[in-house]
């Protein structure tokens, strides 16, 4: 087993723990008297929690020069992918028993569910190319695919905002939750902005007084986990 | 909270739960009983598919609803409540409302009225009280079946004589910012109100609401008063009245102001008619494995489908 730094340690049960909670409740029948729809949301809250976190390491990077961080992207997205296929496997099989004739009877009058399964659907691509192989060998290519990360990230984001009861664009509604996630999103993509990552980073330079660690630092250069 | 009785009901009237619970069994029984004596006297086996039925387990309690589903118990239908004032979150209400002052408690009977009138809560309760088990569907695509206790709405239309030129009546909500805390939330218009065409308040399924299960109605449920329109999606149903107005023109409602596009006026449970964003065509009843079909007008069509004859159900959803 590779050394894991504390950081590292703390995302595996960070990804753990939600799904240890949810046995439990489920177990000891705290999952209210409609435990489908309560594991179904607590799925779906979970997986949309990692993918913006997994997107928010980069850009805390950028501002607070934190390296170490960047690990943190693969198994957070990967925790985001394992939560959302959860949240999809409860919805088909513990909802609609796997009774697919039913359950496609309703697909097209729910658009949610459309951009819901394409953001799966980006997710595991993704995830399937994960590993270090695929990153090798498919090099310049790897990175434009997995930049679909931003794609899915808004699909997500509108699945949400259309589960809701309420209406967004009108303010009005049940809808703190895809708010809260579109501002998140938001603020971690436009951080990516080159011309604002510079500001972001000379911002922090003058401030902490760090030199800004590179983005993606090749392989070789990596700079020290520790912060200098 | 103090405790409070029916004055309509006498304590001797009052059936012990288990007695209660029991007697729909025995009824049962004894049904099964007097058709097997029946087809005894006609030398027929009594092993016949109508006693089979007869006998079929109907959940824990015995308590059915017009088409053979079995009520959800007392714990499912008071711990899992959209009320809004308290949380959005539907397990934590009850927790929540606990503690909600339901007495005294006065409905305001007001507007296009000939005789408009503060009600006392226990004015309300001198309303010939009568159990009805009702469906309740959710927009959001959930089901109970709910023993409640109440009266029909018309009888309290027929005392107040709404006047002609009336179309529309109103349920307002409390607003009780000491003890309700989602009021806080800046996303809604409340307080809740809710309303209905003045035809339809006077279909005898519109029941005003003051118990469930034999008991009292529980905060959480809409203590004291509550409406149940159970061919509507659950949202028409308002909780803890203060005030029932007529009016000429449609209210404006809660849920329609907040998505006009999404949540219209009338609400009737239609599989054929999505919400904007999802199916209607299934729903999850509580306690259930597997969804079932959803029914036109909640399975009602027969009581209140003259209601809509001329209406185009899609247009007016």
């Amino acid at each position: 087993m590779k050394h894991w730094t504390p950081l590292q340690k703390a995302v595996h049960l960070l990804g753990w723990l939600p799904l240890t909670a949810l046995i439990i409740a489920y177990v000891t029948n705290n999952l209210t008297v409609n435990p489908v729809q309560a594991a179904q949301q607590r799925t779906g809250d979970i997986a949309v929690i990692l993918l913006l976190l997994s997107l928010a390491c980069t850009p805390l990077n950028t501002l607070f020069g934190l390296p170490g961080l960047l690990k943190l992207r693969r198994p957070l997205g990967l925790y985001a992918f394992f939560y959302a296929s959860l949240h999809l496997l409860i919805y088909a099989g513990w909802d609609y028993s796997f009774d697919f004739r039913q359950a496609a009877a309703t697909v097209v009058e729910k658009r949610y569910l459309l951009v819901g399964m394409a953001a799966l659907f980006l997710l595991s691509l993704l995830a399937l190319t994960s590993h270090n192989y695929w990153k090798k060998k498919m090099r310049q290519r790897w990175k434009k695919l997995h930049r679909l990360v931003y794609l899915a990230a808004g699909l997500v984001v509108l699945h949400v905002a259309w589960v809701t009861k309420g209406d967004v664009a009108r303010l009005s509604g049940d809808i703190w939750k895809p708010l809260a996630a579109g501002f998140t999103l938001s603020l971690s993509l436009l951080a990516r902005i080159p011309p604002l990552r510079k500001y972001l980073s000379r911002l922090r330079f003058k401030l902490i007084r760090r030199p800004p660690a590179p983005d993606n630092p090749p392989a070789g250069q990596r700079a020290p986990l520790k912060d200098t | 909270m103090s405790k409070r009785s029916y004055p309509s009901i006498p304590s001797s009237e009052i059936t012990p739960e288990s007695v209660y619970l029991n007697r729909r069994q025995f009824m049962k029984l004894a049904a099964v009983a007097g058709g097997s004596a029946l087809l005894a006297a006609c030398n027929v086996q009594p092993a016949s598919p109508t006693e089979t039925a007869l006998v079929t387990p109907t959940g824990a309690n015995g308590l059915v609803d017009e088409l053979g589903s079995p009520a959800n118990t007392f714990a499912e239908i008071t711990n899992y409540n959209n009320f809004y004032e308290f949380s959005m979150d539907k397990g934590a209400v009850a927790r929540l409302a606990e503690d909600f002052p339901i007495s005294p408690w006065q409905v305001d009977v007001t507007g296009l009225v000939h005789n408009p009138h503060v009600y006392d809560i226990d004015d309300l309760r001198k309303f010939p009280q009568e159990e009805r088990i009702y469906r309740l569907r959710c927009v959001e695509g959930w089901s109970m079946v709910i023993p409640w206790i109440g009266f029909p709405l018309h009888l309290l239309l027929k005392e107040i004589e709404p006047m002609t030129s009336a179309k529309y009546i109103s349920f307002t909500t409390r607003l009780d910012k000491d003890h309700m805390d989602g009021v806080s939330s800046i996303f809604f218009a409340w307080p809740y109100v809710e309303g209905l065409r003045l035809d339809e308040a006077n279909n005898d399924l519109a029941l005003l609401v003051t118990g469930l299960y034999g008991k009292d109605l529980p905060p959480q449920n809409g203590a004291p008063l509550r409406l149940a329109v159970p061919w509507k999606y659950g949202f028409k149903s308002g909780k803890s009245i203060v005030k029932i107005e007529v009016t000429e023109e449609m209210p404006a409602t809660f849920w329609s102001t907040a998505a006009p596009e999404e949540y219209g006026f009338h609400a009737n449970v239609n599989p054929e008619v999505p919400h904007p964003r999802w199916s209607q065509r299934d729903e999850r009843r509580i306690g259930e494995t597997k969804r079932r079909e959803t029914l036109l007008f909640n399975g009602y069509a027969e009581q209140v489908g003259q209601l809509y004859a001329d209406m185009d159900l899609k247009a007016n959803y």
